[in-house]
């Protein structure tokens, strides 16, 4: 088979070439059609929404097609994002695919592998201790905004994400657990990816321990350090049912 | 008798949810497709899926529109899936002589018969470097133009291409075919 390679332009792709293998020719085409099915869409979504601390039963929205006010969205700005912006930050203007932009630099550091061991806590056949219930300092939230060079890692996002998802695991039934779970991760992660679900959390666990002050303090500063968080509404149910 | 709660000013929920529910929905296919042939294991698909969309909501404040979403979310896509090949094979030298994981057990003959092709090309795919899979990756079955490749990568675009050429003859090799210039 015999390619002319044209450096300027986009070659041919493969499933355009005449006497490609047969075996190649069905994997490439195979793979086009290979994304998740609906369940495993259905199971991500769900996922999502749980990770994010974003209310969960929000219509019947299944696998299906974009709900018509997000696709109208979607048509304005290219992406689909949330009503108020809240997913744009402060851009609300029409997309700008430029010819010639620089590449975007995602920060996902390629770092080495985080190690396997996991923490005591995680694995901790006795219960955590509960601290005592007294009134907790509504730190400011200092650490709200990382600084510039903070690059977290996949393997990092993904300890961020087994601590969190075992802090909401714990709730309701061991909210001291999950206060405990919230802590360790505020430790380890002080700048973390997923920093305003963990305050999430922790907001929801002081509710249940009764705490209801320390629950109303950390939620004030939430405000004042995520001020156009999509958590506000969780958090708002929080501390107004106590739950 | 305790102070009443003070409620925080709240936003439109349910819109606001509809919409991350329907962004999600919206990309998740693809995501797991790109994820699965860039090499993530299909064990660990749904929850990199799930880390997809975590990093770009977090990281969404940022997104300048220099590129479209999908174009940002491979890119997103091409590093958490290296990352996560990378554990993926410290956990199997760990374990000492374990194969890959297999695709999901196929029911039916149909199903066995796709199954075996995907485990080919998923194993002639894990011969090449990172860098070379995922754009022969995104070109070829994702379909992006090799502009679009080169802002997702953060590369040159001459680099794209050398990196297409380069994976795209081993590929051809390992089907049996010749690559003459």
């Amino acid at each position: 088979m015999t390619e002319h390679q044209d450096q300027y332009q986009d070659p041919p792709r493969l499933l355009e070439l005449e006497g490609l293998a047969p075996e190649l020719e069905a994997s490439l085409r195979d793979a086009a059609q290979d994304g998740l099915d609906e369940a495993s869409v259905t199971r991500v979504t769900e996922g999502v929404m749980a990770d994010l601390g974003v209310g969960a039963a929000v219509g019947s929205g299944g696998a299906g097609g974009l709900s018509v006010g997000a696709k109208a969205l979607a048509g304005v700005i290219g992406v689909g994002v949330l009503v108020g912006g809240v997913w744009l930050g402060t851009r609300s203007d029409g997309p700008h695919v430029q010819e010639s932009a620089a590449p975007i630099v995602v920060d996902v550091a390629q770092e080495a592998p985080a190690p396997e061991n996991v923490e005591p806590l995680l694995e901790a056949p006795t219960p955590v201790k509960p601290p005592k219930v007294v009134t907790e300092t509504a730190r400011p939230l200092r650490n709200a905004v990382p600084p510039s060079s903070y690059s977290p890692s996949a393997s990092s996002l993904a300890e961020e994400h087994r601590l969190l998802r075992a802090a909401r695991g714990a709730l309701p039934a061991d909210s001291a657990r999950a206060l405990a779970l919230t802590r360790e991760h505020e430790r380890r992660f002080p700048h973390g990816v997923l920093a305003q679900e963990r305050e999430v959390i922790a907001i929801r666990s002081l509710a249940l321990m009764g705490d209801r002050e320390a629950a109303q303090k950390k939620a004030e500063g939430f405000e004042e350090a995520y001020p156009k968080s999509p958590h506000r509404d969780r958090v708002n149910e929080v501390t107004d049912g106590g739950k | 008798m305790t102070a009443p709660f003070k409620p925080l000013a709240a936003p439109k929920a349910r819109d606001a949810n509809e919409a991350v529910r329907d962004v999600v929905i919206h990309h998740a296919s693809y995501v797991g497709r790109s994820l699965r042939y860039l090499g993530v294991p299909e064990s660990d698909l749904e929850d990199a899926a799930q880390e997809v969309f975590v990093v770009v909501h977090r990281r969404l404040g940022s997104f300048e529109g220099r590129s479209t979403l999908r174009t940002w979310l491979y890119g997103v896509c091409v590093r958490i899936a290296s990352a996560r090949r990378r554990r993926a094979s410290v956990r199997r030298e760990s374990v000492t002589a374990a194969p890959p994981e297999s695709a999901t057990a196929p029911s039916q003959e149909q199903d066995l018969e796709r199954a075996e092709k995907r485990r080919r090309l998923l194993d002639v795919l894990d011969r090449l470097d990172d860098d070379k899979r995922a754009v022969f990756v995104l070109y070829e079955i994702e379909r992006q133009s090799m502009k679009d490749i080169a802002q997702a990568l953060g590369c040159p675009l001459q680099t794209a291409y050398y990196r297409y050429h380069a994976a795209r003859k081993s590929v051809l090799e390992a089907f049996g075919m010749e690559v003459r210039p």
